[in-house]
Parts: C-alpha cells; structure tokens; sequence
C-alpha cells in the first residue's frame, strides 16, 4: 500500500513539474516574442494540394509594425497580389491598386495573421493546444473535427528563438502549405512608405 | 362588534380592494404597440411586423477593433444559444457548395439558362479557371481549393446572384453578422425564444447582459435590440412614471386637502381612489384577457374624477341650512348627471377599435359606477357628522357680461390660431416611449439598417404554395422581377425548372464541357481526377436537403390560417399599383405612417362627435331647456380653445394619441358647467347652498392633481394626457367659475 502511495506521489510531483515547465516554456516565448516590435522578412510558400499535379510555390515579402497595427504581405512571384492591414481596415492589393476587403472572412484571416506574426500564445491558447518541443511549436486545434487544419507546425531559429524559419500548415485531407522565411530581420526601422 | 356593524360596507369594500390589487398583480400586465392601433390599419401593421428586421432579436457588439467585435459577436451568439435564449440557425457546412448545386435545378429558369450556356463557352472556362489559378498562389487558396474541385464551372453563381439581390442594404451578411464598414459594430440578426411582448422575458434578456457586460473588457460593449427591448422600455418608463406620479399626486392632493378640507373624516375623499381602481383593474383584465401599462397609468385621471364626487358630497353635507332629505335629493341627482355626462364619454371611447382606448373605457366606467356607489351610499353617513374644522368660504367673483364676451372672443380666435398650429408628432415610433441611453443603442444600430426607406410588398394566399404562385404572378408583371419569387418558388415552377435543367444537360453539352474541364486541367497542371465528383453529382443530383429558409423565410402563416410571402421592394408607387391588382399588399413606413395619424385622427373625430352627440342628449334630458343644454358646452369649447392655443403656443408637439383627451375634456367641461346650472337653479329653491364654489375649486384641482400630473411622464401617451389635462381642465374650470355665470344671467 505504502509503494503505491509513493508511487502515486511521484507520478502527480512528475505532472506537476511537467505542468510548470511548461508553462514556464511558454512564458518565455511569449517574453521573447513580445520583444519583436517590427519585422521585415521575405518568404517562399509551397502549396501541396492532391488537386496539383505537382506543388506550386510563390515568393513574396512582408512588413510588420506591431504598435501600428500594419501589416503587408506582397506576393512577387508569379502573381502580384496580397494584402495591407491598417489597423481596422484591410486592403486587397491587385495590381498596385488598394482595393477594401468588406468582407469579415477576409478581415478574420487578416485578422489571424496578426496573431500569428505575433505568435501572440495567449491567444493561440483559446484555440490551439500548444506543444513545445526543442525548436517548434505546434499547433492542434481544439475543436476536435476541424474541417480546415489539422496541425500548425512553426519552426524557430536555433540561434535567436525569436525568429520564426519555418511554419507548416496542414489539413485534414492531407493537403498541406509551406512557409520558409529567410533574410529576417527583426525590430528594423520602417518607414511609412512601405505600408502605402 | 357594534363597531364593526358600523362600518361593515368601508371594510368590505377596503377588503374588496386588497384581494383586487393581488389579482391585478398575478395577471398579465403588457405593452404591446398593437393594442394602440386603430383596427382599419391594424392588418397592414400586422403585415409590417413581420418584416425581417421587426421580428428579430438584434444582438449588437461594439469594440475598438473589428477582431474584437467578431469575436465578442460569435461568443455572445455561442452563450445566447446555450442558455437557450435564441434559436439555433443553421450555418454554411463544409458541403455547402455541392448542397446548392442540389437545389440550382429547382430554380433553373430560363434566364439561368443563358447564363450557364455563357459559362460553359471554353473562353468562360478558361477565364475562370484563370481566377482560380491565381486564388491558389494566393492566401485564400483554402476556399478557392475548395470551390474549384466543387463547383470548377461555378455554377453556384446563379444561386448566389439571386441571394445577393435579397440584400440588406449597404450593410455585409456574413458568417450571420452584419458589420459596419469598418467592422468594428457587429450585429447577430437571431430568432427569440420568447415573444416580444413577454416582458419576463425581457426583463431575464436583460438581466443576462448586464452580466455579459460586466466581463468584458473596457471598451467592448453588448446589447440587444428589437421588440423586447421597446417592450422593456415602455414597461420601465411607465413604471417609473408611475412612481413619480403617484408620489407628486398625492403630495399636490395634501396640498388641496390642507386648503379646502384639513379634517379627519375628509381623508376618506382621498382613499376612496384606493378602494375603487383595483376592482377596476381588474374587471378590464379579466375582459380583455391583460391590462395595458398605460390603462393603469389612466389611473390617476379616474383618481381625479372619483374624487370630485366624494368632494361634492362632503360640501353638500357641511350645509347646516338646507333640510337634510332635499339635501341628499339634490346631490344625489348631480352626482347622477356628472356620472351620466363622464360616462357617456367613456361610452363614446369605447366604440374606437383602438384597444387600449376601450380597456381605458371598460377602466373608468367600473370605477366611476364604483365611487358613484360609495359617495352615495358609504360616505355620507361619515361626512354628516360635524366637523373639526368647518370648509374654508371662497368668493369667486364672475366676470361681467361685456368682460366676458371679450374674453371668450379672444379665447375662439387664440385656439383657432393654436388650431392651426399645432404640429403633429407621427408614425409608430410616436407610440413608444424609450430612456436616452435606448436611443444612444438605437443610433448604432440605426447606422447599419437603412430598411426604413423601403416597403414591404405581401402576395396572398389561402395556402402557401398559392401565395408562392400569386407571388410570382405579381413578379411577373412588375418591370424588376422580385428576387424572392426567384429563390422560393411554387411547385409548379419547380417541376417547369427541374425539367429545364435535365433539358439542359445534353449529352453533347456534357462532353464539350467536360473536354473544356480537361484542357483547363492540363494546362494549370491540376489533376482532372479531383472534377469526378462534380461530375457525378450534376448527371445524379440528390434530392435537395439544405433548407435556406432557416437563414430567411418570406413565408408567413397569418392569423386567419392563410399565408403571405414578403418582399422587401422599393417604396414607389408602382408596387402600390400592382399590389391593387393582385392578392397583395403594400405597406412602406411612410405610408403606413401617413395612415397611422390618419387612423388615429379619424378615431379621435369620432369618439368626440359621439361624445358630443351622447352629451347633447344627456344635458337636454337634464335641463329640458335648450338653452342651459347649449351653455354646458361653453367650458368645453373654451377650455379646447384654450389648450390648443397654448399647445402652439409652447410649440409642444402633440402626440397622436394624445387626442384620446379630447372627449375626455368635453366629459369634464361638461360636468363642470353642470354643477354651475344646476347651482342656479337650485337657488330658487333655496338650495344654492349644496353648491359652495369651493366644491367647484376643491373638484377641479383635485381633478388636475391627479391627471395633471401626468405631464410629468416620460412616457409620451401619459405625458400628453397630463399636459392637456393641465391646460384643457384648468381651462374648463376657469371658464366654468368666471365665463359661464355672466352668459347664464345674460341668456337665461
């Protein structure tokens, strides 16, 4: 009897201390990320789907200032398209041109790429359970049949964790898209024009 | 025992009046904006009360950001529906794109079917097939991934233009929110679990978010909308103004006391209010099956009119001159007149087929048949004993005969000017009466709905399927077709679409689109495999199981068991024209506003003309005299030249329903002249004496005491009653006491 009681007890100290590990993994992102202010980072994004014979990539770039609440994500290859976020407004970019996004799917996806670029967790947490492993974290959806996403993988630099390499998103049917940013900086000086 | 015995009659009738206040409480006491309406416009504000907007809850979410409101939106929608507060509506599945495929067959006409031959041209294939390429690359490529393996011709356009010309307006339908611009007001457009006149149910909804509220963050606010919350509305105000009232009444009602009357026994004038409205109260809920807010706030005006036969009463019995017997004879018979004259009129207000106007009727006359009783038989028994402290004598010196007539011409020529202008406040919004913190709400969701401008446009039917025909039957002569007659079809034109659609798909047809599919495959490299399903479903549709009238039903199912459907049409007078021509029915804002004040204005005409009528009657059968039958209308048309002049005067905007006062004033002037006729001819026989002025003074300002201080309310029917009983009373009495004698001594 005396073994199981121990045994119990060394199996709840172990969750507990797991708990908190966690929590304190967590924490510390979530210290790191809050540094990042502004970012300025290029990326290639391949998309599997079993539709494509073969996956399609596209190249583009994207501006961040967090305490402005901008965002553009610009497309370069091979169709010039994206999107500006200004705070309570969002901007489809087709051909150099600003057109309003009315609609509240386009401004809940805006939306959601603010807080990924943030990697604000306390958010992601109300949706997505969240593991830490050594240089990822990742993302399962809480609702148990999401019809979209299975899983949100997002990769750090092994050098300075602030910096996201890698994010993959993949779906219940198999299909998946691929992130990979390089030439990131972070906390750079933006100038205004590049949100216009 | 002895004691007992004594007073048997005051304590069963205080007895009587406990156990009906106990009553009044259990029943259903409700504020329903239908109950105000006169019956000849009452279908077509039935009709308006089922537009879209009127009969749904709104739920508005208001925060600094767009994110913040939607997300506040969707977590208020989640908590309503598990509280089981609103109706689940059914949301866009993952398989809603194959599901309208289903249905497109059964709306395929033959406009449709030009535009599917343009689709299917290879230039319109590979155009499309062009958009969706760049919808992959681009970061929507989930959705249009989606669409190009269900739908890769997008067929479900047609369906989807023709839902588009329901619309809102300017205003965005997503994901079952309508959003500002800028998003960041929200609105959930939802289905009640409770009707709105339910105000348990209102008062619980509001309740449950002032809760809500209080855990959100700063800056983030959530309310609700609609029937409920007008319901709310006018029940708080009411109550409050019932508060208030009752408070300022009696302390104005002290203050007649302690100037006319200051003795124990004369308390008995003032409870007897007490003792008769409860009954009332309750006779009127047990007739009408509830009782209005506003009958019970009419309260105070019965107050004040039961109170002045108690008031005459007590003069009467504090003459020490006159014998006793005559004494009583000759009060009892004015007593008689002033009930027949008061309740004549309310016998005129209750042949309006305004609702409320009849329960208001119904209310007075069990009341006043009540204080009637207890002046007559219960009180005189308490008042002939001496008084503590005798009445105050009172000289009112009456103007004279020249004095008079000036006064009375400037009178006439003061009210036709008021007459003519008076401005007139309209429409149903007249009707309700609402905080400033209601209106605020109101301006934020007013930004999202500009329905009001339009008009709503009923096809008829003993049967759903033949409102479904006449609907389409009206579209088709109008020059737009009206897009519910495009979504919600008839079963004969089903059956015409499906065979369209069958007809449509030949097999050459088949095979020249498939080969365009294929070489749009090949060249965007997608694998033509992913198409198959598309395929399989249009040559094998399945029987259409998505039931679009969970998101918008036109369908009504009426009253009398018939249906209607709705279309929401512009307010022109085209529609106006047709509808004359077909089972239909036009109604817009504008016109049924227009109709509102007219009905209403018509109603007024002619309760006054029949209390006019019924009056005339009853003071020719009194006085036998034509004469002294023409001199009791002095007060009343005086005293409405009077309020009208002052109406316009101040610049107070009158009510609409405001005008139930008139036959009220004809009623009270009425009286009043009588007490003043009936005091000279009692003269003669030395019997003047039963008819101090102060009767008259103490009556009258008892009267404007308790309906005066309604110009108090907040509630604009209540607070219209109270400004004209104030001006139009005061008015009646002024002339009674100062104008009357001298055309008396004049004509007489």
């Amino acid at each position: 009897m005396k073994k199981y009681l121990v045994g119990m007890m060394i199996c709840l100290w172990s969750y507990v201390a797991l708990a908190q590990a966690e929590n304190l993994g967590m924490q510390d992102y979530a210290m790191r990320f809050a540094e990042v202010k502004t970012l300025q980072s290029d990326f290639t994004e391949e998309k599997h789907l079993a539709l494509l014979n073969q996956p399609i990539q596209s190249e583009g770039n994207l501006v961040f200032d967090k305490q402005a609440q901008q965002l553009r994500w610009q497309y370069q290859k091979p169709f010039k398209n994206g999107f500006l976020m200004q705070r309570n407004h969002i901007y489809r970019i087709q051909d150099s041109r600003k057109i309003p996004i009315q609609n509240v799917m386009g401004r809940i996806l805006a939306a959601q790429m603010l807080v990924w670029l943030t990697l604000d967790l306390e958010a992601l947490q109300k949706e997505y359970a969240i593991s830490f492993e050594k240089r990822a974290i990742r993302f399962t959806p809480r609702a148990k049949d999401h019809k979209l996403i299975k899983q949100i993988t997002v990769w750090l630099d092994a050098q300075d964790p602030r910096l996201v390499t890698q994010v993959k998103m993949e779906e219940p049917n198999g299909d998946f898209v691929l992130w990979k940013f390089r030439h990131t900086q972070l906390n750079p000086t933006l100038s205004d024009e590049v949100f216009l | 025992m002895k004691w007992l015995r004594g007073h048997g009659p005051l304590l069963v009738f205080i007895a009587g009046a406990v156990a009906c206040i106990a009553g009044v409480a259990h029943g259903p006491i409700e504020e329903n904006v239908l109950a105000l309406i006169p019956q000849s416009i009452k279908q077509q504000v039935e009709l308006f009360g089922h537009s879209p907007l009127s009969q749904k809850m709104m739920v508005v979410a208001q925060a600094p950001s767009a994110t913040q409101a939607f997300q506040t939106a969707q977590q208020i929608r989640e908590q309503l529906l598990q509280e089981q507060l609103i109706r689940p509506v059914g949301n866009p599945a993952a398989d809603f794109i194959p599901q309208v495929l289903d249905v497109l067959p059964t709306l395929f006409t033959s406009q449709d079917q030009l535009v599917a031959t343009r689709k299917l041209t290879p230039r319109a294939v590979a155009s499309q097939f062009d958009r969706y390429q760049e919808g992959l690359f681009s970061l929507e490529s989930m959705f249009t991934k989606q669409q190009m393996t269900q739908d890769p011709l997008f067929l479900t356009e047609i369906f989807f233009d023709k839902w588009k010309k329901l619309g809102q307006g300017n205003t965005e339908y997503q994901d079952g929110l309508l959003a500002s611009p800028d998003g960041t007001v929200q609105v959930g457009l939802y289905d009640s679990t409770a009707v709105v006149s339910d105000l348990t149910a209102a008062r619980r909804l509001q309740r449950w978010f002032t809760q809500q509220q209080q855990r959100l963050p700063a800056g983030v606010r959530v309310f609700f909308m609609g029937g409920l919350r007008y319901t709310l509305e006018n029940m708080s105000v009411i109550k409050r103004d019932l508060l208030l009232i009752s408070l300022v009444g009696l302390a104005l009602l002290g203050s007649v006391f302690g100037l006319f009357f200051r003795n124990r026994r004369a308390l008995l004038i003032y409870l007897l209010p007490i003792g008769i409205l409860p009954p009332a109260a309750l006779v009127t809920q047990l007739v009408f099956g509830r009782i209005s807010g506003i009958t019970l706030g009419f309260g105070s005006v019965v107050a004040g009119l039961s109170v002045d036969y108690a008031i005459y009463v007590y003069f009467a019995c504090q003459t020490s001159s006159v014998d006793s017997a005559k004494m009583h004879s000759q009060i009892r018979k004015h007593l008689w007149c002033n009930f027949l004259t008061s309740a004549l009129c309310f016998a005129a207000l209750f042949l309006s087929s305004v609702e409320v106007f009849k329960q208001i009727a119904v209310f007075a006359l069990v009341a006043l048949s009540l204080a009637l009783g207890v002046a007559l038989k219960v009180f005189p028994a308490y008042f002939r004993s001496p008084v503590s402290v005798a009445p105050r004598g009172i000289k009112i010196k009456p103007l004279s005969w020249r004095s008079a007539c000036s006064v009375s011409v400037l009178l006439v020529v003061w009210g036709i000017w008021g007459i003519t202008h008076t401005s007139l406040r309209q429409g149903l919004e007249a009707l309700n009466s609402t905080s400033s913190a209601f209106a605020q709400d109101k301006k934020i969701t007013d930004q999202l709905f500009t329905a009001d401008k339009r008009a709503l446009l009923f096809s008829l039917g003993k049967t759903a399927d033949e409102a479904l025909v006449h609907n389409e039957n009206l579209s088709a002569v109008l020059p737009v077709s009206l897009p519910v007659s495009e979504l919600f079809v008839s079963a004969k034109t089903r059956a015409e679409n499906q065979t369209r659609w069958q007809q449509f798909w030949t097999p050459g047809r088949i095979r020249s689109a498939r080969q365009s599919l294929r070489t749009e495959a090949v060249r965007h490299g997608l694998n033509p495999a992913a198409f198959e399903s598309f395929w399989k479903r249009l040559q094998q549709p399945h029987s259409p199981t998505v039931d679009f009238t969970a998101w918008y039903n036109p369908i009504l199912t009426l009253t009398d068991g018939s249906y209607a459907v709705m279309n929401i049409v512009e307010d022109t007078p085209v529609y106006q024209t047709v509808a004359q021509q077909h089972p239909a029915v036009f109604v817009s804002a504008s016109q049924l506003q227009q109709k509102l004040a007219r009905g209403v204005k018509d109603e007024a005409v002619q309760v006054v003309i029949w209390a006019l009528l019924f009056n005339g009657v009853a003071v020719w059968m009194i006085f036998r005299n034509f004469k002294e039958a023409l001199l009791c209308f002095v007060p009343v048309i005086l005293g409405g030249c009077i309020l009208f002049g002052c109406l316009a005067f101040f610049g107070i905007t009158v009510n609409i329903l405001g005008l139930i006062f008139l036959p009220l004033l004809v009623g009270l002037g009425i009286d009043y002249a009588i007490f003043q006729l009936m005091k000279y001819r009692a003269a003669r026989e030395q019997l003047h004496e039963v008819y101090p002025p102060q009767a008259l003074l103490a009556a009258g300002l008892s009267t404007l005491a308790g309906f005066g201080v309604l110009g108090l309310a907040r509630h604009s029917v209540l607070f219209m009653m109270g400004i004209c009983a104030l001006i139009g009373i005061g008015g009646a009495v002024g002339v009674a006491l100062f104008i009357l004698p001298a055309f008396r001594e004049r004509v007489l």
